[in-house]
């Protein structure tokens, strides 16, 4: 399309014969206005030309000047005039008082805007040389370049996104305000142009084909839809399944060490995607959020429960795979949360249960449960290995009485820590032994976990699961 | 201070009241549902987008009308989503998309360029400042060595059959879905927002080229011949609707206006035999070929005048003279022209301009 220089055209060698003749300059711009209208082929050449290697390096710096100012043409600019600075989009030029307006209408000339004749467009044209249109226009390589980049963008077709009716019946059945406003005017653009997405929301179900659309929208919202400043330190997460329903959206707090990423992103999910994409979120028209109820929803496409005891606005805060705290922006305040893998917790309720009525207290209890018993498991493994090191550094009568106490010991799980960590200390007289340090932490965290869980049981007293219609 | 993104003005747009109750026109409407239905490329937007220019009558500008049918607009379409990433890649896409246009009219492919933001909210908004404000930032991300100039242009370059090349300036002017049903009628364009560029040097003179290589390069014969009818019949189709914006000025009153400097006017308006001149603008002939008036300034790329939410003409525009000197300069030599464009006619079969754009048209 736009072919290199032809052997009867100005090439490199003519332009460095021509500065030579120049003489040695500063590579500034002020020096580039002077070269340009001294020979514009010439300059045009320099613009585009790479010198000999050999050149001297002042004459290197005007080349490699003029390839900058090319450049701002080519790919635009900006001025700053408190600064005095053209700011391009690799590059920026300082420049002085006497310089800057110079400079400006330079750029113009070269753009070839600024022969402003008369008052309208023209007809007849002008008639350029080849060393302008390879300025202007670049070579054959740069346009194939911009045409494939150009066609990968205009041919993505955006990921449709859409809600679920059960959850779109369920926001206008007394979900919180803020949560439809957010929804509309923040999840809808965080999808569509996401800092970070991520794929598999959970490591077994379909949600682990669900994906995490992160970004920092320029606002959050209100229970009137009125707009408030973002909260710092936090991104917003808009989750959807394989199918593209999304069911849920929250601000979550920003993992400290990686802007725009969602705070242990590694934990929560597989993988991130390398291709943003893009995505459209489609919404109902008559998506208007009711009077606030405190209530839990069930999500079915998300495989969860919400549960809501406040409209205060709030944030999501992971507490471990299965729960999910909402905390308030403000005071920190446990307003509400969500519960993960609910058919599973579901299931286990309803074996114990012979009523039809689910309350929020029971799945959170169900959830508990399988906490610690997943605790357990885990508590499990590491004794395991940690008395497997504690036994190898024993004497051979230490081992033996070590091996006789733990094959008799009979106590309930709370306890059994405890009696392990004396044990431990007893025969070993180390307080900083890896067993007692590990159950120290293994009791303090289930103490965590079972604080956290009881506080949301008190929260949500007799609260019972509502079924969108 | 820095200027608002256009993400931080989009979430200001507010709606239209003209709308309540009152819809977009047929054509327009047709097009939001083809270019709005969720999931769409920016392909099939522009294919959208293109299909609407085509068809006639839904935009007065011939030139664009055969532009269109004949692929040689070039499209930068933008979403709400390239809008949400930021001004800098806004600018970015735009710079991309106009290096390829102008790249590829290099040989001919392309004549004009629409950079064009597609938003239903943007396509609902009131016609206002935040709406002018957002035409401003669009139009200083693309021609980002002009900012808030009132006349704005870009460039384009044409290689000849023999080598040469040339270069052209080309105008600016912005397009809204919000001239729907008011008085700018004439620069409406589905979707939202667009700014169009279209060299119609750049075109008449490869349209001679191919069709007439026996004539060389003299560029201006054509152009006077084919361009200047159709830019006025343009003009005075827009004028038949009952909203518009410009129209031609009768001869008789041109001749007499006081926006013409008498030296130039004794110059332009005796120096043709008149049976030539009525042979080429045929009912268009009544009418001025050098000056047409309106409430707005054609060659100014964001008219103020535009984006206040009056439907008919605010009584407080002022009339204009324009002047069709973009298409020829007041010199006898330009003028005598129109007589050889006559035969430029004769040759290519086509009588008279008005059947020459129908023919163009027909072959879309």
């Amino acid at each position: 399309m736009i072919e290199s220089a032809s052997p009867s055209q100005p090439g490199y060698a003519d332009a460095q014969d021509w500065l030579r003749h120049f003489g040695e300059r500063p590579a500034t711009v002020s020096t580039l206005i002077d070269l340009y209208a001294d020979n514009r082929e010439l300059f045009f050449v320099l613009a585009v030309e790479p010198l000999r290697t050999d050149a001297p390096a002042w004459m290197k710096d005007i080349a490699n000047l003029a390839s900058t100012v090319r450049r701002f043409v080519r790919y635009g600019f900006r001025i700053d005039d408190a600064s005095k600075q053209i700011i391009g989009s690799d590059k920026s030029l300082y420049l002085g008082e006497g310089e800057f307006d110079a400079a400006r209408g330079f750029l113009r000339v070269l753009s070839g805007t600024s022969e402003k004749a008369g008052p309208g467009r023209d007809y007849a044209g002008l008639e350029v040389s080849a060393a302008e249109v390879r300025f202007a226009l670049g070579t054959g390589e740069d346009y194939e370049i911009d045409k494939a980049q150009a066609a990968a963008r205009n041919d993505v077709r955006p990921r449709l996104l859409s809600l679920s009716p059960e959850d779109a019946e369920a926001i206008r059945q007394g979900m919180p305000g803020y949560v439809a406003h957010e929804l509309k005017l923040c999840a809808t653009r965080v999808v569509q142009a996401p800092t970070v997405v991520f794929q598999g929301l959970r490591t077994k179900g379909p949600l682990r084909a669900g994906r995490a659309y992160c970004a920092t929208p320029r606002r959050a919202f209100d229970n009137e839809g009125n707009p408030r400043s973002v909260p710092a330190k936090m991104v917003y997460c808009v989750y959807a399944d394989p199918a593209g329903r999304v069911f849920d959206w929250d601000w979550v707090p920003e993992d400290p060490s990686r802007r725009g990423y969602p705070k242990d992103y590694q934990l929560r999910f597989s993988n991130q995607i390398t291709e943003l994409g893009e995505a459209t979120l489609s919404l109902p028209a008559d998506l208007t959020p009711t009077k606030f109820k405190k209530a839990a929803w069930h999500c079915q496409s998300g495989d969860c429960m919400f549960f809501y005891a406040s409209d205060e606005p709030a944030y999501a805060q992971r507490v471990n795979e299965e729960l999910t705290e909402y905390r308030t922006f403000a005071s920190q305040e446990l307003v509400g949360c969500k519960v993960k893998n609910f058919s599973n917790l579901m299931a286990d309720v309803m074996k114990r249960l012979s009523v039809g009525t689910v309350q929020v207290g029971a799945i959170l209890a169900a959830s508990l449960v399988r906490q610690m018993e997943s605790h357990q498991e885990r508590e499990k493994t590491a004794f395991l290995k940690l008395f497997a090191e504690a036994a190898l550094r024993m004497d051979e009568d230490q081992r033996q009485r070590f091996f006789r106490e733990v094959v008799s010991l009979d106590e309930p799980p709370e306890h059994y820590l405890d009696k392990i960590s004396s044990m431990v200390l007893d025969l070993t007289k180390n307080p900083d032994h890896p067993v007692i340090v590990y159950a120290n932490e293994a009791v303090s965290s289930r103490k965590a976990v079972t604080e956290r869980y009881f506080n949301l049981i008190a929260v949500a007293g007799q609260t019972s699961l509502r079924r969108a219609a | 201070m820095a200027a608002a993104e256009l993400a931080e003005l989009l979430d200001h747009v507010t709606p239209d009241p003209r709308r309540i109750g009152r819809p977009f026109s047929p054509d327009i409407e047709g097009c939001h549902r083809e270019i709005f239905a969720p999931g769409k490329t920016r392909t099939e937007i522009e294919e959208g987008l293109r299909a609407w220019l085509r068809a006639s009558p839904n935009q007065p500008c011939l030139f664009g009308r055969i532009a269109a049918g004949e692929g040689t607009i070039s499209f930068c379409i933008l979403t709400e989503g390239d809008v949400e990433r930021g001004d800098a890649h806004v600018q970015d896409v735009v710079q991309r998309e106009r290096r390829i246009w102008k790249a590829e009219s290099l040989a001919g492919g392309r004549h004009a360029f629409i950079v064009a933001l597609i938003s239903e909210a943007l396509s609902n908004a009131e016609p206002n400042d935040t709406l002018q404000q957002i035409a401003e930032r669009l139009c200083d991300l693309y021609l980002f060595d002009q900012p808030q100039e009132a006349r704005r242009h870009d460039v384009l370059h044409l290689r000849a059959a023999d080598g040469r090349s040339f270069r052209w300036r080309v105008g600016v002017n912005v397009f809204a879905t919000q001239a729907d049903g008011r008085w700018w009628r004439d620069h409406r364009i589905p979707g939202g927002l667009a700014f169009s560029m279209n060299s119609v040097g750049h075109m008449t003179f490869l349209r001679q080229q191919r069709k007439f290589p026996s004539l060389g390069l003299q560029g201006g014969e054509a152009l006077v011949n084919w361009a200047l009818p159709t830019a006025m019949r343009t003009i005075h189709t827009a004028s038949q609707s009952p909203e518009f914006g410009t129209c031609l000025m009768e001869r008789s009153r041109a001749m007499s206006c006081p926006a013409v400097p008498e030296e130039i006017r004794r110059k332009v308006f005796h120096d043709i035999r008149e049976e030539h001149r009525e042979r080429v603008l045929r009912d268009l002939a009544g009418f001025s070929e050098h000056i047409y008036e309106g409430w707005y300034d054609t060659d100014e790329s964001i008219p103020a005048g535009y984006f206040r939410p009056e439907v008919a003409r605010p009584p407080d525009l002022p009339l204009l003279p324009l002047y069709f000197t973009y298409l020829h300069s007041y010199t006898d030599e330009d003028y005598a022209t129109m007589g050889k464009g006559e035969q430029l006619f004769t040759i290519d079969g086509e009588s008279t301009p008005a059947d020459a754009t129908s023919k163009d048209l027909k072959n879309d």
